[in-house]
């Protein structure tokens, strides 16, 4: 099968300091990737660019997601086409209501899709059923997006609407951290739902505790703006047990070949 | 036509109004008119000059010759299907045509009186000294008529007054005037809406006196939508009395130039004063807000939160005042101006100010000016809404926290829809 998602060397750079330094990683339909890594090694900045966030410039590289190339694509676009990002730190919007907020991102979709435009009754019913799968109280509809929401409540809502949306592709950006094991199930719960054979996901995590419960094809390492080693599930559990030390690249340990290159 | 010259016909126009009443009393009130008009005459029209006045130049207002005497009258009956902006509005129960009164169908627990009905007894200058203001001067000086409305009881029924100025192919200057009285414990939802019907440059000068006593309780609504490149100043003076409860939400999107002076004193221990404005300007558009809120006495609490928007080359003033007086202990009052300023031609001028004479109070004031915040406009887009919908969408959000508390659904609802299509954002995205 065609990959969604293609990226090849890319360089990236925020105020002239150059984060992401050659990324290269591929992504099918039905598959589910966890790039795992210590803090401030690039990661976010690949959800972020990916994204569409404009503060970040591409220095090098390119990134094709179903074989357009994703970077002259504005954030809209990229959602259009089917690319969700569950953010790690969720915005507070006062004023906008979650039905408001999420009616008009959903049938701005659904154009793109050939659909019919879902009226306020059959997107509450569509809205309603989605929630009670991360339970969250169809109360929050009327609740400003994000306004005054747990941090738990944060990150279900970002899972509610990736079910909501129905994306090719779903990166997840740290949507585990600050959940206890309940709502991480939850989260997971979600997500394993949703799995299929026509959609992929990138999962971004620092630890190795949401992968028990969603279970990656591949884990790859970033470390300081690189892939250095990819593997199946069971490097997770490495990484668990041995820290991220051991793959410094001046590290006297040998670097095996990672699967971009297979 | 300048400042000066607007002046001295004005006061030709007063002499000839006076002959015209055959040298009988011009209303019972002729002479504080006689005195209102002096006052005028020493104060002049207020330039940049005047500290109260700074940020917005009276210029483009004060070049046209004016005439104050009424023209011919249209019919009520038919305004109301010339007025678009009445559209979607609670039907009308009090016209001021040019600051005549027409009652329609009043509220029963709702007294009129006028001039024409009741005399020397209708109050002017009770809560606004004629002599304080140009504005208030002129007004009395001029003003044909003062409505007189009384609430009595509790009645839940809004009152929707509409204040007209027709011109008669010349530009005009109408002062129309209200006086409001909310007896003890009586509730009180009054409509005040601002409207021109024709072609000709226009100047309202609208006052208001408004008296709450003990447990009174008053929601006005100030609704300035129209689409006409008009002028309008407002001075309304309102007095609470022992736990009377006020509040003002002043919707204002329309208009070349707009002056709103909202002057509150808090003269009984437990009164309470909130004030909301909603205003967005675009184009040239001119829209100043002034309010102060005097604490006189203690254990008052007073609340102001405006929200602006400004785009193009459009300016918001904000001056608002807070004064304390010695013995108003306990007092609890806070204000808030946040404006977004959407393009480097337009501008946002605020100015709090506070004045605090006793030792024992709360008294927190704010004011923010920026643009949209741009993480809430990714998180939006990044759901697949397009740029423009989501500047909408924010905009409307932000402008609408001023009207949330608004008990009327169906003005809150047409103030929402005036703001979303101001944001240009579709009416059926807001559900």
């Amino acid at each position: 099968m065609e990959p969604i998602l293609i990226i090849r060397n890319l360089r990236v750079a925020i105020e002239g300091r150059e984060i992401l330094r050659g990324v290269n990683l591929e992504v099918r339909p039905g598959e589910v990737h966890a790039i795992m890594g210590p803090n401030g090694s690039g990661k976010s900045t690949l959800a972020a660019v990916l994204a569409g966030r404009e503060e970040y410039e591409v220095l090098e590289g390119t990134v094709l997601f179903e074989g357009k190339n994703l970077l002259e694509m504005e954030p809209e676009e990229r959602a259009r086409a089917g690319l969700f990002l569950a953010f790690q730190y969720p915005v507070e919007i006062p004023g906008v209501t979650m039905a408001t907020f999420l009616r008009t991102a959903l049938n701005e979709i659904r154009k793109v899709r050939g659909l019919e435009p879902l009226d306020p009754v059959a997107f509450l019913k569509l809205a309603r059923e989605r929630m009670e799968w991360v339970d969250i109280d169809p109360s929050f509809l009327q609740r400003s997006v994000n306004e005054g929401f747990s941090g738990g409540e944060k990150k279900r809502n970002e899972i509610f609407q990736l079910l909501l949306l129905e994306p090719r592709l779903a990166i997840l950006d740290e949507t585990d951290s600050g959940l206890d094991i309940d709502a991480l199930k939850i989260v997971a719960s979600g997500v394993n739902r949703m799995r299929s054979p026509e959609r992929a996901f990138v999962v971004i995590t620092h630890y190795q505790r949401l992968l028990n419960y969603i279970i990656p094809d591949f884990v790859h390492v970033l470390y300081d703006g690189r892939i250095v080693r990819s593997g199946g599930k069971e490097l997770a559990l490495e990484l668990e047990e041995r820290g991220y030390d051991w793959l410094r690249p001046d590290s006297e340990e040998v670097i095996l070949p990672t699967v971009d290159e297979r | 036509m300048n400042a000066a010259e607007l002046q001295s016909s004005l006061v030709a126009s007063f002499r000839r109004l006076e002959q015209e009443q055959n040298h009988r009393p011009w209303s019972p009130h002729h002479p504080l008119r006689r005195r209102a008009l002096e006052a005028f005459q020493q104060l002049g029209f207020p330039t940049t000059r005047h500290e109260d006045w700074k940020y917005t130049s009276l210029a483009p207002v004060l070049r046209y010759p004016y005439r104050v005497e009424l023209p011919p009258l249209p019919e009520p009956a038919a305004l109301g299907a010339q007025l678009p902006a009445l559209h979607g509005m609670p039907p009308v129960q009090l016209w001021l045509l040019n600051g005549l009164a027409h009652p329609e169908q009043l509220p029963a627990q709702v007294r009129f009186a006028s001039f024409q009905t009741a005399g020397d007894s209708v109050p002017v200058g009770h809560i606004l000294p004629v002599d304080s203001e140009t504005f208030v001067a002129l007004n009395t000086a001029f003003a044909p008529d003062v409505a007189v409305l009384s609430w009595r009881g509790h009645v839940p029924e809004l009152c929707h007054v509409a204040v007209v100025t027709a011109p008669h192919g010349e530009p005009q200057l109408a002062h129309p005037r209200l006086s409001i009285t909310v007896e003890p414990h009586a509730r009180a939802h009054l409509l005040v809406g601002f409207h021109t019907a024709g072609q000709a440059p226009c100047l309202t000068n609208f006052v208001a006196e408004v008296s709450l006593a003990e447990h009174a309780q008053l929601d006005l609504v100030l609704w300035q939508t129209d689409p006409h490149d008009t002028f309008l100043i407002t001075t309304i003076g309102v007095e609470l009395a022992r736990s009377a409860r006020l509040r003002v939400w002043t919707v204002a999107l329309g208009g070349a130039l707009l002056r709103n002076n909202l002057y509150i004193r808090l003269v009984g221990p437990g009164a309470d004063a909130q004030l909301f404005g909603a205003t967005m300007v675009t184009g040239r558009q001119v829209i100043d807000h002034r309010t102060l809120v005097e604490h006189r006495v203690e254990q008052c609490t007073s609340n102001q939160l405006y929200k602006s928007v400004a785009e193009q080359e459009g300016t918001v003033t904000f001056t608002g005042r807070i004064h304390v007086y010695p013995g108003a202990q306990k007092t609890n009052a806070y204000q808030s101006h946040r404006a977004l300023l959407l393009s480097p031609k337009a501008t946002v001028n605020a100015r709090p100010q506070l004045e605090i004479y006793a030792d024992d109070v709360r008294c927190t004031h704010g004011a923010t000016t920026g643009a949209l915040d741009e993480d809430a406009l990714f998180y939006l887009r990044s759901r697949g809404i397009p740029e423009s919908r989501a500047r909408a969408l924010l905009l409307h959000a932000f402008v609408h926290e001023a009207l949330e508390l608004l008990p009327e659904e169906q003005l809150r609802q047409r103030a929402d829809e005036l703001i979303a299509e101001r944001a240009h954002l579709p009416a059926e995205s807001l559900s």
